[in-house]
C-alpha cells in the first residue's frame, strides 16, 4: 500500500467513504511503518498505537471532519491527559498529566487519533533534537543527519509516514527548519490565533502551536482545527474561524513577494540556487518578486535573546519536585537541599540557560531596564515590517541556513565557529514571526541532493494564513513537490 | 532626645470573589478539606496559563477608588520570584509597575494618611506542619489578594488602629471583602522606625510580617518601639530587617536581614497581555460603587447645609446616616424646603439619641414642630428673653464670669413665662446667643 500514504487526507477520506479503505486499515499501515522505520529514526518518545488502533476500529463510515480517524503525532511539549508528557526532560520523565493542551484537544475533538508523542530538544531548547534527554532522532532522508529541531521528532514522523499530521510548536524556527530538513510542510498561525494552553516550554509566551504535514492541503486541514479563541489563554484573539482547506486557491497572479537580500547574500550558494529556482516558478505564475533591504541584521536576535532569556529561569522555577516531576529519593535536611537535588535533573543545556539568566529588569529603574529597551525597539521593528506588508503579500527567507547537518556536528567547536555568522542570519530570518506574531509556512522547494530536501520560509501580515497557504499550494501544484518520500 | 515612631502599613485583604484570580476554582477556601479546590492552573502544572479574573480587577478598582487613588487604565501583571513549597509556580503573579491604583489617601481623625499604591495579586497555599512532615494545602493558592501600601505617615498606634478599622470598613462597605481577621482574610505588616527629626525619614526600617489581629499589631509596634529605643539610646542604629511577632510573649523576633533578602527578579508576566479598562468603563464601575465616607461627608455638608463636625458624627454610623436621610425625605416630602432643617435634624440625631427609635415620619414631625415654634415665636422669644434677662441681671453677670449653670435657671424662667409655647432648645439657643 505504498501509494496510500502518498495521498492527501481528503483523498484518503474519499477512499474510506467509497469503502475502499477503513480507518483500521489506515492505522494498520501506520503501524507497519512504525515497525519498519521507528527503530532507526526514533521519532517517538511514547507510542500509543494500541489505543489508536482500538479507536480506529470503532470508527464506522466517515465522520463530518476531514481529520476523522487520521493518525496524528504530537510533540512531547503538549500535555496529553493519560499519556506521558516528558518535554524530553528527565525532570518530567514519568509525568502523566490529567489535563489536555487545548490544540491537542481540538485535534482529538476533530477526530484525529494519537499515534504517539514525538521527540524534541529538552524543553524545546535546541535546533537539532540532539538535546533530548532520551534519544537522538534521525533524519528519514539520511540517517546520519539530524532532522532539525526543536520539533525534530514531529518532522521525522511525517517524513517517515508514521503519522499523517503532526502537532508541533514554533519558536525561532522550531517548525520551519525541521520541516525543511525533512521535506515536509510546516505552518504556524498568527500569534494568538491558536491556544498556547498546555504547551510546556522554556519561554512559553514565545511558543506558538503549529502543524506539520506531507502537503499543503493536510496542513490547512490541521491548522483549521487548532485555531480559535480560547478562554484558557488570555493572549488568544477573538477572530472568526476560517475554512483554510476549502479556500485553498491556486490563483496567486499579481501577488507581490519580497526576498530579504542581505540574508540571501549570506547563505550558501546551493540554497540561493534553490530559492532562485523557486522565484522563477513564481514569476511564471505571475507573482511579482522583489529583493528588499533589511534593518540591522542582529537586532531582532538580540531582542529575542533578552525576552527569551528573561522568561526561561522564571518558567522553569515551578519544577521543584514538590507537586510533580522528579523527586529525589535521598533524605534531605533542608528545603534548599531538596530543591538542589530535585532540580539537578535538568539537562546541562537547560541548566546553563537557568544559571546564566540575565537580570533584565533593574528594580530601581524599571523603565530604563534593558527589558523595556528591547520592548521599545521591538515596537519600532514591528512597525517597519507592518509597513512592508502594506506593499507585499509575503516575505521570503531560506528555511535553513545550512543544507544538511550530520548528527554530532554541532558539538564540534570548529563547526560552531564557522557557522556563527549563519546562526546570526538564521536569527534575522526566524525572529520576526516570533517577535511580531506573523503567520509563517515552510515548504519544500527542491533538493540539494536526493537525500537532502530544501525548503523555503514564507511569512505574511498577521491573520493572513490563507495567503501564505495559497502561495505554498500554488507552488506545490506547479512543481509536484508534494508528499515527498525518502528513499531509505 | 525625643524619638517619634514612623510607621507604615502593608495590608493584604482577600477578595470575596466567586473564583480564584487566574483560574475557575472557588475562592472561598475557609474550612475546606485540603486540596479540594485546586486545578492545573493554580497548582502551577506545566503548560498551564493564567487568565485574570475581571471581577477581582473591578473590585480592586473600587477599593483603590475608595482610597482616593489615581486609577491606571492599563494594568500590568508581573512575576515575583522566590522558592517556597506553598508557591506553586516558583513565582507569584502580582503587580509591580502600573498597579491598579496609586497616590491615594484617607483621613483618620482629621489627619491625612497617604496611600502609596493598591494592587492585586494571588495568594499562596498554606503549609501544614505535622510531626515528621510538612504538607501543603493549595486551596488558598491563587485566591485574589489586594495589597494596600500606605506611606509611613503614622506616629501613634492609635492612628494605625483607626486606619485599619477604616480600611476594613471601606472594603466591607464596598462588599468586596469580608476582611475577617480570624480567618486570615486581612493580614497586616507594619514597618516601624524611630526618628528624632520628624521631617526626615530614618535610614532604616523594621518590617513585621503577617500579623492577623489589631491587638497583635498594637503589641508588635509597642515592642518594636521599646526595642529600637534601647538600641538608639546606645547610640546605635537598629538593623533593617524583617521580623515576626510571637503573640505568646508579645515580642517580635528576627526572621531575615536586608542582606539576605531575595532578589525577586520582577518581570512583566508574558502570559497575560496588559488589561485595559477604558475610561468610561472605569467611570461605570465608580458610579455603581456605594458612596465613600469622604464623599458622603462632602454631600451632607453641601446638600443638607450641616456643619462638617456634625456630619462626621452622623456619617460614622451608616444607620444614623440612613436615618438622617429618611427623616430629611419625610420633611422635604411635606414640602418643607428650608435648608435649616438639615442642621436641626443633625442636632436632634446627635443630642436626642432616644428619639432615633421612632419611625422617620414621627421624628420628622418633631423636627418640623420644633422649627415651627422657633419661627412663629421668634418675636415672642425675643420679648420673653429680654424680660428674663432684665429681671435677673445679677445672674447674667454671674454667667458672664463663667458660672454657666445659671443658664438652666434662666431657661426655666423663660419657659414658664412662655407658658409652654417655646421649647427648651429654642430658649437655650436664644439665651446663649444673647449672653455672648
Ligand atoms: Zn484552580
Amino acid at each position: 500500500m505504498e501509494n496510500l500514504l502518498n495521498k492527501t487526507i481528503p483523498q484518503i477520506q474519499e477512499m474510506i467513504a467509497g469503502g475502499k479503505l477503513s480507518y483500521f486499515e489506515l492505522m494498520g499501515e501506520i503501524e507497519n511503518n512504525v515497525k519498519e522505520k521507528e527503530d532507526d529514526i526514533k521519532a517517538y518518545l511514547t507510542l500509543d498505537l494500541k489505543k489508536a488502533k482500538l479507536k480506529a476500529k470503532k470508527l464506522d463510515g466517515v465522520g463530518t471532519s476531514l481529520l476523522n480517524g487520521i493518525p496524528m503525532s504530537v510533540k512531547d511539549t503538549f500535555v496529553t491527559s493519560g499519556v506521558k508528557t516528558t518535554v524530553a526532560s528527565k525532570m518530567l520523565a514519568d509525568f502523566v498529566p490529567e489535563y489536555d493542551a487545548v490544540s491537542y484537544k481540538r485535534l482529538i475533538d476533530s477526530g484525529a487519533l494519537l499515534v504517539g508523542k514525538t521527540n524534541m530538544d529538552e524543553f524545546a531548547h535546541g535546533f537539532t533534537t540532539e538535546y533530548s534527554a532520551f534519544q537522538v532522532t534521525r533524519n528519514p532522508w539520511n540517517l546520519n543527519n539530524v532532522p532539525g529541531g526543536s520539533s525534530g521528532g514531529a518532522a521525522a514522523s511525517i517524513a517517515s509516514r508514521t503519522a499523517l499530521i503532526a502537532l508541533a510548536s514554533e519558536n525561532f524556527g522550531s517548525i520551519v527548519q525541521p520541516a525543511a530538513l525533512c521535506g515536509v510542510v510546516g505552518i504556524k498561525p498568527t500569534y494568538g490565533r491558536a491556544s498556547r494552553y498546555g504547551i510546556i516550554a522554556m519561554a512559553s509566551s514565545l511558543e506558538c502551536p503549529g502543524i506539520m504535514a506531507r502537503c499543503v492541503e493536510d496542513a490547512a486541514i490541521g491548522l483549521e482545527a487548532i485555531v480559535g479563541v480560547d478562554p484558557l489563554d488570555a493572549t488568544t484573539l477573538n477572530v472568526a474561524k476560517e475554512r483554510f482547506y476549502d479556500q485553498l486557491n491556486l490563483d496567486v497572479k499579481g501577488k507581490k513577494i519580497a526576498v530579504i537580500k542581505p540574508i540571501m547574500q549570506a547563505v550558501s550558494a546551493e540554497i540561493v540556487l534553490a530559492i532562485e529556482e523557486m522565484i522563477r516558478v513564481y514569476k511564471k505564475m505571475g507573482v511579482e518578486v522583489r529583493e528588499i533591504d533589511w534593518y540591522d541584521l542582529d537586532i531582532d536576535s538580540k531582542i529575542y535573546d533578552i525576552l527569551y532569556r528573561s522568561e526561561v529561569a522564571s518558567n522553569l522555577a515551578r519544577y521543584d519536585g514538590i507537586r510533580y516531576g522528579y523527586r529525589t529519593e535521598k533524605e534531605t535536611k533542608t528545603l534548599d537541599e531538596l530543591y538542589q537535588q530535585n532540580r539537578d535533573m535538568f539537562g546541562k543545556h537547560v541548566k546553563r540557560q537557568i544559571v546564566t539568566a540575565p537580570i533584565t529588569i533593574d528594580k530601581d529603574n524599571p523603565r530604563d531596564s534593558i527589558y523595556y529597551q528591547a520592548l521599545k525597539i521591538r515596537r519600532k521593528n514591528r512597525d517597519y515590517i507592518d509597513k512592508l506588508f502594506l506593499e507585499y503579500d509575503a516575505i521570503v527567507t531560506p528555511a535553513t541556513t545550512f543544507g544538511e547537518l550530520a548528527i554530532g556536528k554541532t558539538a564540534d567547536e570548529k563547526w560552531r565557529e564557522e557557522n556563527r555568522n549563519l546562526a546570526r542570519i538564521n536569527g534575522t530570518a526566524m525572529c520576526p514571526t516570533v517577535l511580531y506574531g506573523y503567520p509563517s509556512i515552510s515548504f519544500p522547494i527542491g533538493f540539494l541532493k536526493p537525500t537532502a530536501p530544501v525548503g523555503v520560509h514564507v511569512f505574511s501580515k498577521r491573520l493572513n494564513e490563507q495567503g501564505i497557504l495559497n502561495l505554498a499550494y500554488a507552488y506545490q501544484e506547479a512543481t509536484g513537490l508534494k508528499c515527498l518520500t525518502p528513499k531509505t | 532626645m525625643k524619638l517619634t515612631p514612623i510607621i507604615g502599613l502593608e495590608v493584604h485583604i482577600e477578595l470575596s470573589t466567586h473564583n480564584k484570580m487566574f483560574c475557575n476554582c472557588l475562592a472561598d477556601h475557609f474550612g475546606t478539606e485540603p486540596n479540594t479546590q485546586i486545578c492545573p492552573v493554580c497548582l502551577g502544572m506545566p503548560g498551564t496559563l493564567p487568565v485574570p479574573n475581571k471581577q477581582a480587577l473591578i473590585n480592586t478598582i473600587k477599593i483603590a477608588k475608595a482610597l482616593n487613588c489615581k486609577i491606571n487604565n492599563e494594568f500590568i501583571f508581573a512575576r515575583k520570584h522566590y522558592f517556597y513549597p506553598d508557591l506553586p509556580k516558583g513565582y507569584q503573579i502580582t503587580q509591580f509597575q502600573d498597579p491598579v491604583g496609586s497616590d491615594g489617601w484617607i483621613e483618620i481623625g482629621g489627619k491625612k494618611i497617604r496611600i502609596n499604591r493598591v494592587h492585586i495579586e494571588e495568594d499562596t497555599g498554606k503549609l501544614l506542619h505535622e510531626k515528621d512532615e510538612s504538607l501543603v494545602d493549595f486551596n488558598r493558592a491563587g485566591v485574589p489578594l489586594v495589597e494596600i501600601v500606605s506611606e509611613p505617615d503614622f506616629h501613634k498606634t492609635e492612628e494605625v488602629i483607626a486606619y485599619l478599622k477604616e480600611v476594613r470598613l471601606i472594603v466591607r462597605n464596598l462588599a468586596v471583602a469580608e476582611a475577617r481577621m480570624e480567618r486570615g482574610q486581612m493580614r497586616l505588616e507594619p514597618n516601624i522606625s524611630l526618628t528624632s527629626n520628624v521631617s526626615k525619614l530614618p535610614d532604616y526600617k523594621v518590617e513585621v510580617k503577617n500579623i492577623n489581629s489589631f491587638r497583635f499589631v498594637k503589641g508588635a509596634i509597642k515592642y518594636e518601639i521599646k526595642r529600637q529605643t534601647k538600641i538608639l539610646a546606645k547610640g546605635k542604629t537598629p538593623k533593617q530587617e524583617t521580623r515576626g511577632y510571637d503573640s505568646n510573649d508579645g515580642k517580635t523576633f528576627f526572621q531575615r536581614s536586608k542582606e539576605t533578602t531575595t532578589e525577586y527578579r520582577y518581570f512583566p508576566e508574558p502570559d497575560i497581555p496588559p488589561v485595559v479598562f477604558e475610561k468610561d468603563e472605569i467611570e461605570k464601575i465608580v458610579r455603581a460603587m456605594p458612596e465613600t465616607r469622604t464623599d458622603k461627608i462632602k454631600r451632607f455638608v453641601n446638600d443638607y447645609q450641616i456643619k462638617e463636625e456634625s456630619v462626621r458624627k452622623i456619617v460614622e454610623d451608616k444607620k444614623k446616616a440612613d436615618y438622617f436621610e429618611a427623616v430629611w425625605k419625610e420633611i422635604v416630602d411635606k414640602g418643607n424646603k428650608d435648608k435649616k432643617y438639615g442642621q436641626q435634624i443633625a442636632n436632634f440625631i446627635i443630642n436626642k439619641k432616644h428619639l432615633i427609635g421612632l419611625p422617620p415620619k414621627e421624628f420628622a414631625g418633631k423636627i418640623v414642630e420644633s422649627m415651627k415654634t422657633k419661627r412663629v415665636d421668634e418675636n415672642i422669644l425675643q420679648i420673653i428673653l429680654g424680660e428674663v434677662l432684665e429681671d435677673h441681671q445679677g445672674l447674667v453677670g454671674e454667667y458672664k464670669q463663667g458660672k454657666h449653670e445659671v443658664l438652666n435657671f434662666l431657661i426655666g424662667k423663660a419657659m414658664s413665662m412662655s407658658k409652654g409655647k417655646l421649647n427648651a432648645i429654642v430658649i437655650k439657643e436664644g439665651l446663649i446667643k444673647r449672653l455672648n
